[in-house]
């Protein structure tokens, strides 16, 4: 069976290439350029989806992706609209929200009870008793939602880009067309966007029958294509728009991010539902999903039809039907007096017109698959049906042309204000921003020659807007009549007269929720949903604003509209996420890392480091204590390539160290270290790090890998609010860095190095610039793990040939490198800190014991008020050492949990090894000040629920008297 | 690697990291590059070309780039290399940066999903400080021998980042890595 007519005019199928696919299981045929809905229609399907609430039958509504009756997935990718899905070779689709198959829907009994289903039911029921509020959540859960999501799915990076353009103009139809021909002519870069697969708007359908606009058409979309500064970007959704017009555009392949200078509007408008029972059934139709079946797609929509209309438009759908052998029964005026000429024409051709009626209801065929026919009555003085003259009409399908709605959202976006024409009964727009312009059917107007007319000035006053010179032709048009009935809505005690298709709302839902109190528009979209469906609105918000505002009593005006937020139509979240780019820095010795065992984890800027090196079929824990053990027992090498390495110098060098951190440099040794805290203006830790001395005026800091990045540029910062003389250079990258550590580490070093490494020569906190194989070095003697160790800082490129130096030269010192965990396990058994690790947000120097590092009689560092304050308060907490007993036994805690003192949260752990060199779990906590007494004991919940006591003891736990680090 | 042909149509990836490149910062390094060169750019993020190809880049008041090419002996680059004899008073350090040439007729959509930066309004030969697929770049729009391309220059820790991402989209765009001989006189 085949709905498919002769060729038409300017159609967009190809019939010499036919296609196959599947629907439902079952094969069909149509031709390449062919929609999925207007193949199936070609093909007699009528019914394409199931509604969400009630699984009512549903169809194609508007052939135009204004509806979400007609979702379907292929069984990887879901929620495919079929108004302008592709067919393809292969497509193999079936509905969503269905259970069983489309025809058979298991679900279908729902509407039965749509007695217990009223607007808001989950509010008022399905929550009592409380014990079956799980049974009724997962019961609700399986049967909602659009859609399955294929677990195994693989998403792809989509190529997300940026563009540029001088003007966008939104929208290829005859205003949009003709803006961009006039901008390009004074010289602007156009670049131009439908969300259609060809250029021309409405001329491909609503005009597309008279030959006249079919070279009209031709004309201007060869004159747009031709010209050298204008662009298209079709079958392509101008999602949003954003600050400054960047407007993210979207097609199949990718999500552009696009910056225009300034916008034409030209989005035109959405042909509105009329409300009466049953307006959702198979077979009725927007006029405009008519006229595109036979001129888009060379499809006959119906065998007989009802054409309901309150517009030119709607007579212009006839003539369309006829023209395509449609038996047109009769126009269904909502309007006492046709319009002139063409009602003339539709009545010359044998079709009852039934002017100043309305329609009550579609009959449903038997099969409630379908229409068999509309009753309508005439209208009364009050807008309301007079029932006692309905009069039946049969049919098996129905052409709604009542009324329209600017597809506005970019201008709303855009700052646009919209305000409601009482002549057209359409919102249109009342103020514009600079640099955004509207024109045609958005703006209200109609007429074909006033919509180009309006482009024109349209793009003109764009194009001066950017500079260009040319003629500032105004748009000196006035919207003509109404194209929209104030209220094309019918109510109906069968409750089946929809509002919004995507909800199943009807009428009385809205009448019950505004008897609940949600009288004002945002409250009854929340309460009722409409306009929050896969549409968002396209169809409903319209007659939801006309039923509100009728329900208050008030104008469209006053009762406003809901706020409009991007998308227009849904965007995959693979769009949105894009090719997906997440920056990993590597140290110059990761190929080494790599080549030898490392576990790599991401730590803080970043960066890839090793976590430890495995050694076959060891644990993870045998390897780091065993990484520890060899450090504090022989020599280990730990790449620490992803320090932050600042460079300071200049005449005021000295006054931005003292500024910045808490401590004094004034005095420094040249050749020697200090440690520095850094805080913010309220007192907080912010880095921590060591200072170099290497001159009077140069330092070198070499700062934490996680928060190098923004302290250098709080540096940068602070020298340009005091206008400091000094040069900042941030080397973390153009330098590496690593430490030699261990009691064999002096051995190793100085096969390698020139420089005497006694302690003497070279004592503890000593810094010095060296050759180390034979490569400039930065050699300081620093204390972090707690053993004698030399931090070496060279440059990058050089950096592999040092460790690798090192490895050979401490090779018969039993040299083994050793990863992050290892050194945080050394550290920690040394008591110190690591910053954001046993530090927060609100962590001072005093609640971690290094208020001896604020020299408290510098005039001004940052922070120094804030300290002052704080240093005559009581703490609210302290940093402790806690150690278990060797024999513990039981779940240890982990960072993070709590430190509980008689029922009540008094600390929590910061830092924990389970296991130790010192062969003890030990770690770092904060707790309440008076619980702080060496000795104490401390309860801790780990993770299992259980409490795990230990006791506050001294830090450090190893080496307490620096030996080891000062040899 | 990409033939000649290739390369001129598609998009295509080089590595010049090695070609040695200069920092200069600090008070002096303008007076003492004056005394060396002239043609020192005006204005920051300009460039200019002095003898033997070797381009000077201004990056502040006081700081400047130095690109050497290769097999280019520019006494600049002795005087640098040796540099005792530099005045103490501005740093003057050889750059571990990763530079990737980027080229070709489509070099400009691989930067259009990396970088947000319009280049119809970027002068050639000015620098340009940006990001490109997340991390801090600074590139050189420019003729590279006879294509139009990018000069990429990149923190080296980035360096294997940026370079997988960029040929993953030089790859689906029909290129790849092209030999230097292919791009650089």
């Amino acid at each position: 069976m085949t709905e498919r007519l002769q060729p038409q005019p300017g159609e967009w199928i190809d019939r010499n290439q036919p296609v196959d696919f599947r629907f439902e299981g079952k094969p069909y045929s149509g031709f390449a350029g062919d929609v999925l809905a207007s193949a199936l229609w070609a093909n007699g399907v009528r019914m394409t989806g199931r509604s969400f609430k009630y699984h009512r039958p549903r169809s194609v509504y508007s052939l135009a992706n204004h509806d979400a009756n007609f979702l379907v997935e292929d069984g990887q990718r879901t929620n495919l609209r079929g108004d302008v899905l592709p067919i393809t070779s292969g497509l193999d689709v079936r509905t969503v929200n269905t259970w069983g198959s489309l025809a058979s829907d298991r679900l279908n009994f729902t509407e039965r009870f749509a007695k217990f289903l009223p607007v808001g039911f989950y509010y008022k029921g399905f929550h009592t008793p409380r014990r079956l509020f799980p049974f009724y959540e997962n019961r609700m859960r399986q049967v909602a939602g659009l859609g399955k999501l294929d677990p195994k799915w693989k998403s792809q990076s989509t190529p997300k880009d940026y563009d540029f353009c001088e003007l966008l103009v939104i929208g290829a139809g005859p205003a949009g067309l003709s803006a961009a021909i006039s901008a390009a002519n004074q010289g602007a870069d156009v670049l131009v966007v439908d969300e259609m697969t060809r250029a021309g708007g409405s001329l491909t359908w609503q005009w597309a029958g008279d030959p006249i606009y079919q070279r009209l058409v031709q004309l201007l979309v060869s004159q747009a294509e031709r010209h050298d500064r204008i662009r298209f970007r079709l079958s392509t959704q101008a999602a949003g728009w954003y600050s400054d017009h960047w407007v993210a555009l979207v097609d199949q392949q990718r999500l552009t991010k696009l910056r225009a200078k300034a916008l034409v509007v030209a989005s035109g408008c959405c042909e509105q539902p009329a409300v009466f029972q049953n307006n959702d059934l198979p077979g009725v139709l927007l006029g405009s999903a008519a006229q595109r079946l036979v001129h888009q797609y060379a499809v006959k929509p119906f065998s007989s039809a009802v054409v309901v209309s309150a517009n030119p438009d709607g007579y212009r759908a006839a003539l369309d039907l006829l023209d395509a052998g449609v038996e047109v029964a009769a126009v269904v005026d909502l309007l006492s007096e046709p319009p002139g000429e063409l009602g003339d024409q539709v009545s010359k051709r044998g079709v009852e017109i039934y002017g100043g009626f309305g329609i009550y209801q579609a009959i449903s065929a038997r099969s409630k698959k379908g229409v068999a026919g509309v009753t309508v009555a005439p209208l009364d003085r009050d807008g309301g049906l007079d029932l006692s003259r309905d009069k039946t009409i049969l049919c098996d399908g129905v052409a709604v042309s009542v009324g329209w709605a600017p597809m506005a959202d970019l201008l709303y976006q855009s700052g646009a204000r919209f305000g409601y024409d009482d002549n057209l009964q359409q919102l249109v727009p009342t103020s514009i921003p600079d640099g955004v312009f509207a024109a045609g059917r958005v703006r209200g107007i109609y007429d074909l020659h006033d919509q180009q007319q309006d482009g024109t000035a349209a793009g003109a006053k764009a194009a001066s807007y950017l500079g260009y010179e040319g003629d500032r032709a105004e748009s000196e048009i006035s919207a003509g009549p109404a194209r929209s009935h104030p209220y094309p809505i019918f109510s109906h005690p069968g409750k089946k007269n929809f509002v919004d298709f995507d909800e199943d709302l009807h009428l009385t839902d809205f009448v019950n929720a505004h008897q609940e109190g949600y009288d004002n528009v945002e409250l009854l979209k929340r309460y009722s949903t409409v306009g929050m469906g896969p549409s968002q609105g396209k169809l409903s918000n319209q007659n939801a604003v006309r039923i509100l505002a009728r329900l208050n009593g008030k104008t469209i005006d006053q009762t406003g509209t809901t706020t409009s937020r991007p998308f227009h139509h849904p965007v995959s979240i693979e769009h949105l996420a894009g090719r997906r780019f997440h920056p990993l820095r590597r140290t110059p010795m990761h190929s080494w890392h790599a080549d030898n065992g490392a576990s790599f984890f991401h730590v803080g800027g970043g960066w890839l480091r090793p976590e430890y090196y495995s050694q076959g079929a060891k644990s993870v824990t045998d390897c780091i204590l065993e990484e520890a053990q060899n450090v504090r027992g022989g020599v280990g090498l730990i790449d620490l390539g992803t320090l932050g390495k600042i460079h300071v110098s200049g005449p005021d060098a000295v006054q931005l160290l003292n500024r910045v951190y808490t401590g004094s440099f004034t005095k420094q040794k040249i050749g020697s270290l200090r440690y520095g805290v850094a805080c913010d203006e309220s007192g907080i830790i912010i880095e921590d790090g060591i200072v170099a001395r290497w001159s009077d005026d140069h330092f070198y800091i070499s700062a934490t890998s996680s928060g190098s990045a923004s302290f250098f540029r709080e540096l940068q910062r602070w020298a340009l609010l005091w206008q400091l003389d000094v040069v900042l250079i941030n080397l973390t990258g153009q330098y590496t860095a690593m430490n030699i550590a261990g009691p064999g580490s002096r051995e190793v070093l100085a096969q390698l190095c020139d420089t005497d490494l006694s302690s003497a020569m070279f004592p503890f906190s000593g810094a010095r610039l060296t050759d180390v194989a034979g490569i400039k070095a930065m050699v300081m003697r620093v204390g972090f793990i707690g053993e004698l160790g030399y931090e070496l800082h060279v440059p990058a490129s050089r950096g592999l040939d040092v460790w690798r130096e090192l490895l050979r030269a401490g090779e018969s010192y039993g040299i083994r490198p050793f990863g992050v965990e290892a050194q945080r396990l050394l550290r920690l058994e040394k008591g110190h800190i690591i910053v954001s690790q046993d530090t927060d947000a609100l962590t001072t120097p005093f609640h971690v014991s290094l208020d001896g590092y604020i020299y408290r009689k510098k005039k001004f560092f940052v922070g120094k008020r804030s300290l002052e304050i704080m240093e005559k308060q009581s703490l609210d907490r302290s940093l402790v050492g806690f150690q278990f007993a060797a024999d513990f036994q039981g779940p240890l805690p982990n960072e993070c949990n709590l430190v509980i003192d008689q029922n009540e949260i008094v600390g929590r752990v910061t830092s924990i090894a389970h296991r130790s060199t010192l062969q003890k779990p030990l770690g770092l906590a904060f707790v309440r000040p008076d619980l702080a007494a060496i000795g104490t004991k401390l309860a801790m919940r780990t993770d299992s629920g259980t409490s795990a006591n230990c006791q506050v003891t001294e830090t450090p736990f190893y080496d307490p008297q620096n030996e080891r680090q000062a040899v | 690697m990409i033939d000649k042909t290739t390369a001129l149509e598609q998009a295509n990836l080089c590595d010049t990291s090695d070609l040695p490149t200069w920092f200069l910062k600090g008070h002096g390094a303008e007076s003492w590059l004056a005394s060396r060169v002239t043609n020192i750019p005006s204005s920051i993020y300009d460039t200019t070309l002095v003898d033997g190809g070797t381009r000077l880049i201004r990056t502040g008041s006081d700081e400047f780039l130095i690109e050497f090419t290769s097999g280019v002996q520019h006494s600049l680059h002795q005087e640098l290399l040796t540099d005792e004899d530099l005045p103490n008073d501005f740093l003057a350090f050889e750059r571990e940066d990763a530079i990737f040439c980027l080229t070709g007729a489509s070099a400009r959509m691989v930067l259009a999903q990396t970088c947000g930066i319009s280049w119809d309004d970027v002068k050639s030969d000015t620098l340009v400080m940006t990001r490109v697929a997340g991390v801090s770049c600074a590139i050189r729009p420019t003729s590279i021998g006879n294509l139009a391309g990018y000069v990429i220059r990149v923190d080296p820790t980035y360096a294997v980042y940026l370079w997988e991402q960029l040929l993953i989209i030089c790859e689906a765009l029909g290129g790849g890595v092209v030999e230097r001989s292919v791009v650089l006189p």
